[in-house]
């Protein structure tokens, strides 16, 4: 699958395929993303914590509705699930950053 | 690595410089004839002095960026690109940054004075490949990640503490403030409704705007022309686009800050010259005339010091006066500043005031000339025995004049001072308007329309 925000030629069938996967997996249908659904490693926690506010507050809100609605067992409406499309890897180059900074420190120090 | 935070030194009106090869071998010296300077492909000019007798080889990257250029919605930005000098940059992180720094125990540092920010590095001669690149990264590709932004604020608001801590410092501020409101009256550091305001775009937008390639350049003292060219190959200037300065006006006026306590520090100037005016030379020799406090440690300095005998006269308990003289490329303060205890401190003034009004009206006596233009070598001599010192000077001078006056210039020029131009500078200078500022336990102290 595409990482970040790069586009990749992926063939038809892939796509097809990744759609299908997409659409039935649960976390869309909480109108969540990807990124919102990402185990807190401790690398995960530095990367939320360096969110720009406005897109940490987006996350905060996905996320509280997701549990709200879990909580109730409900879904959204059908058409405002999130579309694979839609789908924005937002935490991404954060996390590249954090781990790239942290395998500088582990190169000095092993020196 | 530290971040510096100096204001221009009393003596400043000195024209620093090289000094010559037959000093001791501890000087880093060179020949005056050494220095060389170029343009590189992106327009920044270098200039290197080559040095044998030293292992230490220092670069500084200057630019004409400071307090001056700040506009009344970013004032103290310089304060906080000065202390974010170690954060991450577009090539490296902080803690890359500062590990290759203490691996080849280097120091970088970042020094503001109002017109320039100066970046410096010292470091042994073999090391000055990465040495260099540590320096031109958090000199012109400054990353500004919000979340180390947020840590400088912390930074700033402790030194802006240390500074509310220290009458002198508050004095000089005022000072300038009165002086010259805005331009160079701005403060060195971040006012405090400031604290925490600071964001990457604002000091993305300020670099941009300001570091461009003709208003910066880079000294290397110790290292050779084409190496440092060499080491400066890749470097990019985050500015472009070419602004001039404002002209800084001089304002005149009064402030006075009431803080109690058992002594009053004040300081009364008038406009003085600039770094390029012809008579600059002169002013130098005149405030040696007046004195510039003592020059034997611990002595009371009357004997070297017209103002100090003046005001020891009018008082029998501790003070401390002396001349000042502050020089910036278009413009200057010429005066005086006084701490006295806060009961004495009228008498002090007006003693002092009083010192500078008979050398308008009665003139200056030859030896008093002859004095002061030994002090101003001797002192110019010995501040160049110092490496950071020259290389800092010649910085200023190349930014502010294009060229660099080597010692033999400079004394020539102080020797050429013949008395009337001293007589006829001090006419000119103390003749202008005047500006006071005061601080501390302010009682006594007169205003300035009771003691002009």
């Amino acid at each position: 699958m595409a990482v970040a925000a790069k586009k990749v030629a992926v063939t038809v069938w892939k796509m097809t395929l990744a759609k299908w996967a997409y659409n039935k997996s649960y976390f869309p249908s909480l109108g969540m993303m990807r990124d919102d659904c990402l185990y807190e490693t401790d690398v995960v926690q530095e990367a939320i914590k360096r969110l720009p506010n406005n897109v940490y507050d987006a996350r905060q809100f996905r996320m509280s509705r997701a549990i709200s609605l879990s909580g109730c067992k409900d879904t959204l409406p059908k058409d405002e699930w999130t579309k694979l499309e839609e789908d924005e890897l937002y935490l991404q180059p954060y996390i590249a950053e954090v781990e790239r900074e942290r395998d500088i420190k582990r190169e000095w120090n092993k020196q | 690595m530290s971040a510096k935070f100096t204001s221009r030194s009393v003596l400043q009106a000195f024209k620093r410089h090289v000094s010559a090869r037959a000093n001791t071998a501890r000087q880093e010296s060179t020949d005056a004839a050494g220095l060389q300077v170029s343009k590189l492909p992106n327009g920044v000019t270098v200039a290197s002095l080559d040095s044998t007798t030293s292992p230490v080889a220092r670069v500084v990257l200057v630019a004409n960026v400071g307090p001056r250029f700040e506009e009344s919605d970013q004032l103290g930005i310089t304060h906080c690109l000065r202390v974010s000098v170690d954060q991450a940059n577009k090539s490296k992180t902080a803690f890359e940054l500062t590990r290759h720094l203490t691996q080849i125990g280097a120091n970088l540092s970042c020094t503001a004075t109002r017109e320039n920010l100066m970046y410096s590095l010292d470091c042994l001669k073999d090391n000055l490949d990465i040495g260099v690149s540590c320096l031109v990264s958090a000199a012109t590709q400054q990353a500004f990640k919000p979340w180390e932004i947020q840590d400088c604020q912390q930074r700033i608001v402790f030194e802006a503490a240390v500074v509310e801590q220290q009458p002198e410092a508050r004095l000089t501020e005022m000072l300038h403030q009165v002086a010259y409101r805005d331009t160079l009256g701005r403060s060195l550091y971040a006012p405090s409704h400031m604290f925490g305001k600071y964001s990457s775009e604002m000091l993305m937008e300020y670099v941009n705007k300001n570091f461009t390639a003709e208003r910066m350049a880079v000294i290397g003292l110790g290292i050779g022309h084409k190496q440092l060219t060499r080491y400066l190959k890749t470097m990019s200037v985050p500015g472009s686009g070419s602004n001039t300065a404002k002209a800084a006006k001089y304002s005149g006026g009064e402030v006075r800050h009431e803080i109690g306590g058992d002594t009053a520090y004040a300081a009364i100037v008038t406009e003085g010259l600039g770094s390029q005016n012809k008579d600059a030379v002169a002013l130098s020799v005149l405030q040696c005339v007046m004195g510039c406090g003592p020059t034997i440690k611990w002595s009371n300095g009357s004997a070297a010091s017209k103002i100090i005998q003046a005001a020891g006269q009018a008082t029998d308990q501790p003070f401390a006066t002396s001349c000042i003289n502050t020089t910036y490329s278009d413009s200057g303060l010429f005066g005086f500043y006084a701490v006295a205890q806060a009961s004495q401190m009228g008498q002090v003034l007006k003693a002092v005031l009083s010192e500078f009004g008979s050398v308008t009206k009665n003139g200056v006596a030859d030896q008093d000339v002859q004095k002061a233009k030994m002090q101003v070598k001797a002192c110019a001599a010995m501040m160049s025995e110092n490496g950071s010192n020259v290389i800092q000077n010649i910085a200023q001078q190349l930014l502010s004049e294009g060229t660099v006056q080597s010692q033999e210039e400079f004394f020539r020029l102080v020797d050429s001072v013949s008395k009337q131009d001293v007589v006829n500078v001090a006419k000119k200078v103390i003749n202008g308007k005047p500006s006071m500022a005061a601080i501390g336990n302010l009682s006594t102290t007169p205003h300035l329309d009771e003691l002009m």
